[in-house]
């Protein structure tokens, strides 16, 4: 009989979480979004119409559907589309990247914080704090000025301006969590602090920081948008979309497509990741569950 | 029963410091074990009873080194337990183990059960990878778990059935001292009965020696050899279980035994109990012997100094002044 | 089929064959199955059974407060003194939960207020049945904590919920739940549960004093079988929803009739029977899924009695004695050839 009552297929974790996310539109919008952001991002040579660096001179600020180019030309000739396409490239790998920098950091630095508690947590939690009461965007310009302005340079300022966030919602997990018998007994059982910290323990405290991590993903977007705006990010004639909005900005009267396009691309990807968050995190959040 | 001592527990203190919470951020010190000597001898089962707050779990973990100490030794057939590095630490493992109460936070949800229990195996890489996989299977078997269900996660199983996965993972080390901290309270009646008689079973199979911690005396008195009991971080009585359940001396033992609840629906016309009055705070212990603002035999000297384990029979001693001289 | 049985003016509440399903993502769970119960004036009734019997969300469906949805009353009645509280509005249970029926939980802290002190609280649920001054409700507070054995209730009204320990706590919430002019039922939801057992003797020794001097009717919710002895005047035993045995608390523990009953009794290591045993009689198995349970004895995968008949339909009710019911196929047959 125990035999019948186990019988019963029970989903896994990772089956439960995609079941519940079919069921969520606004999830389920944001990933659609999101999926074919990355599409175009990978298949950008094939999707392309033209390069998205080549000028044609004769045809600058050509209006969106005229003359074979669907989303016009900029004001040096550039096709809108191809540059907008191009731009899903630098924007997605700015994202992840720089995601992926404060993730990194983050988690390290908010498990061994947790973990070890005591004068270490205090120290690393007093920086931290320090950090966060600097406006998060002069502390961005602050490292792009220290590391000069260029594109690579942005992701890494975004990265390490978002440490402290990741860090801190990542030891009040470990907190949480080392709390926990499970941890005692594989304690118990001979583990390492190695082993209890990465093995045992952060993989229990990820669902946060998915959440967080889909977010940061728009927010970083849209941060090397206004790095590049302020010249501080991409450097002309990447595609960027921060930096064509920066650059075209004085046409918004005669030509209102030049700004207001790569405007669209940033709002619907940043869109894209905050709904996908907020899906996620209404899915992963074990208080939102009944 | 062999008599040689496989556990030995030297004036254990075990204090907490905690931060109160309030206007003044005043530290408070919690003496959660405060003083506990006891001997466990190879194949016996200690109980250690007691209600919340009294360190029986405290001391259980430390006694594992999953707390550090204050003060005190203990001993590991002779050998000091703290004085150990991480590396002996480690081969220690493989000779004492834990269960632990809750079965929903002991295991970690993330992982399968063939990895909650071969996890052990992996430490301390015993055997191929294969190797392990059929130990995994054969202590499912014997904690009476089908392996057919070896793959899936904790949460898909009952509390019963979650325990015994607990308690095939304390085993996969071939084990010869158990620490059983509350193992079976979280458990329905039913289920409990199951799980004191696997551990039995397991015990005379395997001749463990248990450090079975509990707050039910029921529970504790059936599956213990020896019995003692702790107040507010003290030991206040120990005997072998016979002695103990007949001839309880300590009026918070006798406390104890009268305010648990009979199956004898008759007995409780005209029962009168004795103790009043709340568990006090192990933050501020009363002064002298800590039981004597609820017992009804307190003296002068009561309040004044606490009375030492004084043995009254071979085998039984009580920390009682009317049994101390 | 027990219609009509026990009606009558001692009759406090009548609960007549309840259906109560939660319907989950995952299907119907049918947590109480066709279930009558009546409690009358003055006396205690425990419901006990192990987790998921439907006892608490038996309980809970007399005062309402399952979560509804998921919870749908599929069908029976409930009646409290003579009203069918199922048929009433909204606004007349609410005035009836504090007043006519009150409630304790196992764990206090969650049930009392943790910004306002006890005495103002208890004040409270007075001045709101009753037009009373806050003086006098604070008077009438004092008189409450005095009586459910609080020391120097004049101080302790003004204590905070946290200020007090477990079992102070949870003697102000019953003081709460006293402080009402008509106090008709106390539904005790493992009242206990979560105190030490020096403390739960305390408790239990106040609540078989007040039920004397106040006069009220206890329905007593736990899975301890040692509390059902200390206070039980009657004992329904559930599983899996379904009630299995109804009897008087000294039939039941002396000649318990149903195989679950006697399994339970056994699975206790403090039965006398135990003295010395190195095994207990437990009952293997595990409680079955109410999800995809059948219409079967719910008992049927785990009872060593098991026929083709008890996997097929529940019993119909077997009269041991007056006070003595179960239900049973195995019992039935037996009882009829005696």
């Amino acid at each position: 009989m125990e035999q019948e009552l186990l019988e019963i297929k029970e989903p896994t974790p990772l089956q439960e979480t995609w079941y519940n996310l079919k069921k969520n539109k606004g999830a389920m919008t944001g990933l659609v979004i999101i999926v074919l952001f990355v599409l175009m991002a990978i298949f950008a040579p094939l999707l392309a119409p033209h390069d998205p660096v080549e000028q044609v001179i004769e045809l600058r600020k050509t209006p969106p559907f005229t003359g074979g180019y669907i989303l016009g030309t900029d004001d040096l000739g550039r096709d809108m589309l191809s540059r907008l396409i191009y731009g899903a490239r630098i924007s997605m790998s700015i994202g992840v990247v720089s995601v992926g920098i404060s993730l990194v950091l983050g988690l390290i630095i908010g498990v061994v914080s947790a973990y070890f508690g005591g004068i270490l947590d205090k120290i690393i939690m007093r920086i931290i704090d320090i950090m966060l009461a600097f406006p998060y965007i002069l502390l961005t310009i602050v490292i792009v000025a220290i590391l000069g302005p260029s594109l690579v340079n942005a992701m890494v300022a975004i990265g390490i301006s978002q440490v402290p966030r990741y860090a801190r919602l990542v030891r009040a997990s470990v907190l949480a969590e080392k709390e926990n018998d499970y941890v005692l007994a594989e304690r118990a059982l001979g583990a390492g602090n190695m082993e209890l910290m990465f093995k045992t323990i952060l993989p229990n405290c990820l669902s946060a920081t998915i959440v967080q991590s889909t977010l940061g993903v728009g927010e970083a977007i849209l941060s090397s948008a206004g790095l590049s705006f302020l010249g501080l990010g991409a450097q002309p004639p990447t595609p960027e979309w921060g930096l064509m909005i920066a650059s075209s900005k004085e046409f918004i009267t005669n030509a209102w497509w030049i700004v207001t396009l790569p405007g669209i691309a940033i709002l619907l990807a940043v869109l894209g990741f905050n709904l996908l968050g907020d899906g996620l995190r209404d899915i992963l959040d074990p208080k939102m569950r009944s | 029963m062999k008599d040689t001592k496989i556990l030995e527990v030297k004036n254990l203190v075990k204090h907490f410091t905690v931060t109160a919470q309030g206007a003044s951020e005043q530290k408070q010190v919690v003496r959660a074990v405060d003083g506990v000597s006891l001997d466990i001898k190879e194949g016996e089962i200690l109980g250690i009873v007691g209600e919340s707050g009294c360190g029986k779990s405290t001391l259980g973990k430390t006694v594992m080194r999953l707390h550090d100490k204050t003060s005190g030794e203990v001993l590991y057939r002779g050998e000091d337990l703290f004085g150990m590095k991480r590396d002996q630490m480690k081969d220690i493992s493989t000779h004492m183990q834990m269960i632990f109460q809750d079965p929903y936070s002991s295991l970690n949800p993330r992982k399968k059960v063939s990895q909650v229990i071969g996890q052990p195996l992996r430490i301390h890489s015993v055997g191929s990878s294969s190797e392990q996989s059929d130990r995994v299977e054969a202590l499912m078997e014997e904690v009476g778990l089908n392996p057919k269900f070896k793959r899936r996660y904790p949460h898909q199983f009952s509390g019963g059935q979650r325990q015994r996965i607990g308690i095939a993972r304390a085993l996969a080390l071939d084990p010869e001292f158990i620490v059983c901290d509350e193992a079976v309270s979280a458990l329905d009646v039913s289920v409990q009965a199951q799980i004191l008689n696997l551990l039995l079973d397991l015990q005379s199979k395997h001749q463990f020696t248990y450090m079975f911690i509990s707050h039910d005396l029921a529970v504790v008195e059936f599956i213990s050899t020896r019995i003692l009991v702790m107040y507010l971080g003290r030991v206040v009585e120990i005997a072998d279980k016979k002695e103990l359940v007949q001839k309880h001396l300590h009026p918070y033992t006798k406390a104890l035994f009268e305010a648990f609840p009979t199956t004898d629906p008759r007995s409780r016309i005209g029962k009168k109990r004795v103790v009043m009055g709340d568990v006090p705070s192990p933050i501020y212990p009363p002064s002298g012997c800590h039981f004597h603002p609820r017992c009804p035999f307190a003296t002068d000297k009561c309040r004044m100094e606490y009375p030492p384990l004084k043995e009254v029979s071979p085998g039984h001693s009580v920390a009682c002044w009317e049994f101390g001289s | 089929m027990s219609e009509g049985k026990h009606t009558g003016d001692d009759v406090l509440v009548s609960i007549e064959n309840l259906n109560f399903n939660f319907n989950i993502q995952r299907g119907i769970v049918k947590a109480v199955r066709d279930l009558s119960v009546t409690i009358k004036k003055g006396e205690t009734l425990t419901l006990v059974g192990e987790s998921g019997c439907g006892k608490s969300v038996t309980a809970h469906a007399i005062n309402q407060l399952n979560p509804m949805p998921p919870g749908v009353v599929e069908s029976g009645k409930i009646y409290f003194r003579d009203k069918d509280l199922l048929t009433l509005p909204k606004s007349q249970i609410e005035a009836l939960r504090g007043t006519q029926i009150s409630m304790i939980f196992q764990e206090p802290m969650t049930a009392l207020n943790p910004v306002f002190t006890i005495g103002s609280q208890i004040a409270d649920v007075y001045r709101t049945h009753q037009r009373i001054s806050k003086k006098e409700a604070l008077a009438k507070a004092v008189e409450l904590l005095d009586l459910v054995k609080i020391p120097s209730p004049d101080e302790r009204i003004h204590n905070y919920p946290h200020q007090l320990s477990g079992g102070m706590r949870q003697r102000a919430m019953i003081a709460m739940a006293l402080a009402s002019p008509e106090p008709g039922l106390m539904i005790a939801d493992e009242p206990t549960t979560a105190l030490d057992v020096t403390i739960q003797a305390q408790i239990l020794d106040l609540l078989n004093d007040l039920k004397k001097t106040v006069g009220m009717s206890i329905l007593l919710i736990t899975h301890d079988m040692g509390v059902v002895s200390e206070m039980a005047d009657r004992v329904v035993v559930m599983y899996a929803g379904r009630k299995v045995e109804e009897a008087d608390v000294f039939s039941l523990f002396e000649e318990p009739k149903h195989p679950y009953t006697l399994g339970l009794l056994n699975s206790l290591p403090s039965n006398p029977k135990y003295r010395g045993a190195k095994r207990l009689e437990a009952i293997d198995g595990t409680v079955p899924d109410l999800l995809t349970i059948g219409e079967g004895c719910p008992f049927a995968n785990r009872c060593g009695f098991v026929k083709d008949k008890c996997l097929k339909e529940f019993p119909e009710e077997t009269k041991i004695s007056d006070d003595h019911f179960v239900w049973c196929h195995h019992l039935q047959q037996q009882e009829g050839r005696v």
